[in-house]
């Protein structure tokens, strides 16, 4: 995998994210959005639990980095990636999820379950 | 209700539909949101039957019109509207779902739970009312 660009996520680095990405090989672009999943997805799990704060943070940097990622030539994945890019839009309104509890834990419902569709959609088979 | 309120979607309806429904009473609103989702949900019905390139025309019009609707203070349904129409929006470009079944269906149900989650705040919001 080219070494060269930056591995997390950081505003003023968006264009080499992109760049980068374009010029990995299909196998490694899959390879780190599988990578990028995983982590998002272990973060969340955390994030349910209770700790909030902090942990909301570094799931939009995962987010945001995910949406950094083109090339994908694997229509499902582009689209569930666009699924996932409103979904974080959503969450990161203000108070778009304010007098809505329902709502939002629809949304991190929705949220995993793209994550997972991901996952299972990105791991090779063996 | 008024008379002046459009009941179909057009562009150049939006701003009446805007200023239209802002007037109405909550019970009023609520029928109305509830009138389109029943609508939207029967021909989702046909959609998913195959009717697909006409229906799709209607469905994206009713749901325009469920987006332009103002003064709806429940939040979880102005939520929910909003995914509908990004929902929607997907469907609705031409090449997003081409070569991802997958994704489609996916689409599909999402759009089907949502409308239903509408449906469902929406008649308990009616009868709460209808119960004061």
């Amino acid at each position: 995998m080219n070494e060269d660009f930056p591995k997390y996520y950081d505003y003023y680095h968006r264009e080499e994210i992109i760049e980068g990405v374009k010029l990995l090989s299909a196998e490694d672009r899959n390879a780190l959005l599988l990578e990028k999943c995983k982590k998002a997805m272990s973060l969340m799990e955390k994030y349910n639990s209770g700790t909030r704060g902090h942990l909301r943070g570094w799931i939009e940097h995962e987010m945001n980095y995910i949406n950094c990622m083109e090339g994908f030539e694997n229509k499902f994945i582009e689209n569930q990636i666009s699924h996932l890019i409103f979904e974080k839009d959503q969450l990161m309104g203000v108070t778009m999820y304010l007098h809505d509890p329902r709502g939002l834990r629809i949304a991190m419902k929705t949220i995993e379950r793209i994550f997972t569709s991901l996952i299972e959609e990105l791991t090779p088979y063996e | 209700m008024s008379d002046n309120l459009p009941r179909d979607f057009t562009i150049l309806n939006r701003p009446k539909i805007r200023e239209g429904t802002k007037a109405l009473s909550t019970e009023d609103r609520n029928k109305l949101l509830l009138e389109k989702c029943n609508k939207v949900t029967s021909l989702m019905e046909k959609y998913s039957a195959g009717h697909r390139k006409y229906v799709l025309c209607l469905i994206r019009d009713e749901v325009k019109y469920l987006k332009y609707i103002r003064g709806n203070e429940n939040h979880f349904i102005e939520n929910q509207i909003t995914r509908l129409t990004f929902e929607m929006n997907l469907i609705d470009r031409k090449a997003a779902y081409i070569n991802d079944q997958r994704g489609f269906k996916n689409a599909l149900e999402a759009i089907n739970t949502n409308l239903t989650l509408i449906i469902e705040e929406l008649n308990s919001e009616i009868q709460s009312e209808s119960g004061d």
